[in-house]
């Protein structure tokens, strides 16, 4: 195998694990609840900077900071659950209200990072400096962490939801809001929980970010449209589907990057899009079943 | 019909376009123009905006990558081909128009939140494709020198931009005609009609794909030519036309006015832009309090600020001597009825 390609695959690699951690959380709300949450990079944006604050500013080991940031992040999306989509989600096009809403929080959550932690970049250190040779490409062990950490979340939530009371009620909620009521569930704190687990997920997606690229407070919104062209590449049945799509738009933007340049590579993920959008406009993302 | 509702009916262009034509004379100073002249490109977007968002209910966010595309057409005919601003600004408007079908192709078959999301991509595909092609669109330092608009010898720059404020107010008044010209046409009527029930207008015989397609061209046009305008106002182009907080600050303007009115949008983006404008020196706060009033005004202000209005106005035409009952009865019948007059009903389902 070519260095090129090798390299390729590498960042292939920690691409896919980000926005599968970004997807799933993305995928999860919208099949519970039905709506689009453009808060989700200023969810990420906050979790890198607070896990930037504990590490370097409170002077935490990089793992213990993502520790602490993950309650944290938690309960910030349950509060984005309570004003930004709480009160509009039963009003008649409660849909496009969210999407405003959560819009709106989304540049204010932007604008509040440039307050705190000002326009500079910064990065999360690597848990380990250290990297192993494969052929003449060194592959720094951060990203193995990356791979690892996405694969068992989003596996784990897999299986959370498969097994558990939690993820029988939530897929309760999801397929019939009235039933599930009536089976003394209820939606409201599904929803604040599903929230909140978005939001962790969210958080590993931002110690992923933050570990391998430098973070400014406009930097939330890239990996959340990235995050949505994996929704709907992935596809309609699962959250394995957004797992392999998560690694195949990776694989399409190291790609891209590599042949025609940093610029031309969100055009071609964004055209390829739309041609899928085209092929398959009937309902992208499923509920699981 | 009491003198009121006589006067509303009758007086209200002419006086309209007079206060275009006066303006002016009322606002002097250079800052005060800038202002204004900010404030009514903000109208016509959001104006032209709500004809897909609040009248057809379509999802659309694709707007703002209307008025960008118009935007840069204006500056890449002016600045990079060295055309007359004029003849930028009709092939603006047929950019605008053109990105307006482009966009529409893809959500054709789509509902909700899909169009909201592809449109969405559309505005980010036209960021970047701004940013890959620096050649044509000066990449990510825009294009300067855009030459400002002038008849003869007159530059509308001059006098702090004295004729662009005729230009600007005059279009705002036009395009609130033309709207509500649309509204009162079938085609209007059928957007409405789409909107509210899409299944018995299809089984009516309607074709959605085509009225939604028109409506996407007609608004698409109006934001292209808006942002030309734009451009030929500030006489520079960068990508900053195709960003999120455009995309906000336009979202906040036709919330925070109301999509049940034509003019419900052109007030809100009036009082944003003065809003805005007192928030310039706070820097990245400006940004938490547009969001965060955005929000309020959602939860809030249901139906924005032209909701208001309509209420207290129903009030007070009860509590005038006329025709009580009629007017009570009007009042009351107004939340349920959706079909009565066409302005009254554009609510977003």
């Amino acid at each position: 195998m070519s260095d090129a390609l090798l390299s390729i695959l590498v960042s292939a690699l920690v691409l896919g694990s980000l926005y599968s951690l970004m997807a799933s959380g993305l995928s999860l709300i919208w099949s519970t609840l039905g709506v689009f949450n453009y808060a989700h990079g200023a969810l990420l944006l906050l979790g890198a900077y607070l896990i930037w604050t504990f590490s370097e500013k409170v002077g935490l080991p990089v793992l213990l900071a993502f520790a602490a940031a993950i309650p944290l992040l938690a309960l910030l999306g349950m509060l984005l659950d309570l004003v930004a989509v709480r009160p509009f989600i039963s009003r008649p096009n409660g849909t496009l209200l969210v999407m405003v809403s959560t819009l709106a929080i989304a540049n204010a959550v932007e604008g509040a990072a440039q307050l705190i932690w000002g326009p500079q970049n910064k990065q999360i250190k690597s848990v380990s400096a250290s990297t192993f040779a494969l052929g003449d490409v060194r592959i720094a062990s951060s990203t193995l962490i990356a791979l690892a950490l996405a694969l068992v979340l989003v596996i784990g939530l897999i299986t959370l939801l498969r097994k558990t009371k939690w993820g029988m009620a939530v897929r309760a909620v999801e397929q019939n809001r009235d039933m599930a009521m009536l089976v003394g569930i209820r939606p409201v704190r599904i929803y604040a929980s599903v929230f909140a687990v978005a939001s962790i997920l969210a958080c590993a997606a931002a110690f992923v970010y933050g570990t391998t690229t430098t973070i400014t407070p406009t930097k939330g919104f890239e990996p959340l449209l990235t995050a949505f062209v994996v929704l709907v590449f992935g596809g309609s049945a699962t959250l394995w589907g957004t797992l392999v799509g998560a690694f195949t738009i990776g694989l399409l933007e190291a790609g891209t990057t590599y042949w025609l340049g940093l610029q031309w590579s969100p055009v071609a993920v964004f055209l390829v899009l739309v041609l899928i959008m085209l092929v398959r406009p009937q309902g992208l993302v499923k509920g699981r079943s | 019909m009491n003198r009121l509702g006589s006067l509303k009916r009758f007086a209200t262009w002419p006086l309209l376009l007079l206060a275009a034509a006066l303006l002016p004379y009322v606002v002097i100073s250079g800052s005060a123009r800038l202002l204004a002249a900010t404030a009514l490109i903000y109208a016509l977007l959001a104006a032209s905006w709500n004809l897909t968002l609040g009248i057809g209910g379509i999802f659309n966010f694709a707007h703002v990558g209307f008025f960008g595309v118009g935007g840069y057409t204006m500056a890449v005919a002016t600045v990079t081909w060295d055309m007359n601003p004029w003849l930028g600004l009709i092939l603006a408007t047929a950019a605008g128009g053109l990105a307006g079908a482009l966009a529409y192709i893809p959500v054709i078959r789509m509902r909700g939140i899909y169009i909201a999301l592809i449109t969405f991509v559309f505005v980010q595909l036209c960021y970047y494709l701004v940013l890959a092609i620096p050649g044509i669109t000066g990449g990510s330092s825009g294009l300067t020198g855009v030459p400002a608009l002038s008849v003869g010898d007159f530059s509308f720059a001059k006098y702090s931009g004295l004729g662009y404020l005729w230009l600007l107010g005059g279009a705002v008044v036009l395009l609130l005609v033309l709207l509500r010209t649309t509204l009162r046409s079938p085609f209007g009527k059928s957007l409405i009609a789409l909107r509210d029930n899409e299944n018995l207008a299809v089984s009516r015989g309607m074709n959605r794909i085509r009225q939604h397609l028109l409506a996407f061209i007609l608004s698409g046009a109006v934001a292209g030519v808006t942002g030309a305008l734009y451009v030929a106002y500030f006489r520079v182009a960068d990508v900053t036309l195709f960003s999120f907080g455009f995309v906000t600050l336009g979202l906040s303007m036709i919330f925070l006015g109301g999509t049940g009115h034509i003019w419900g949008p052109v007030l809100g983006a009036l009082v944003v832009t003065v809003i805005d404008r007192q928030l310039t020196d706070l820097g990245p706060a400006r940004a938490i309090i547009i969001g965060v009033g955005t929000l309020l005004v959602l939860i809030f202000l249901p139906r924005g600020i032209s909701g208001l209005l309509e209420d207290v106005w129903t009030r007070a035409r009860r509590l005038l001597p006329g025709n009580p009952n009629k007017s009570a009865h009007r009042a009351l019948q107004k939340p349920a009825n959706q079909t009565m007059e066409v302005e009254e009903s554009t609510h977003v389902h």
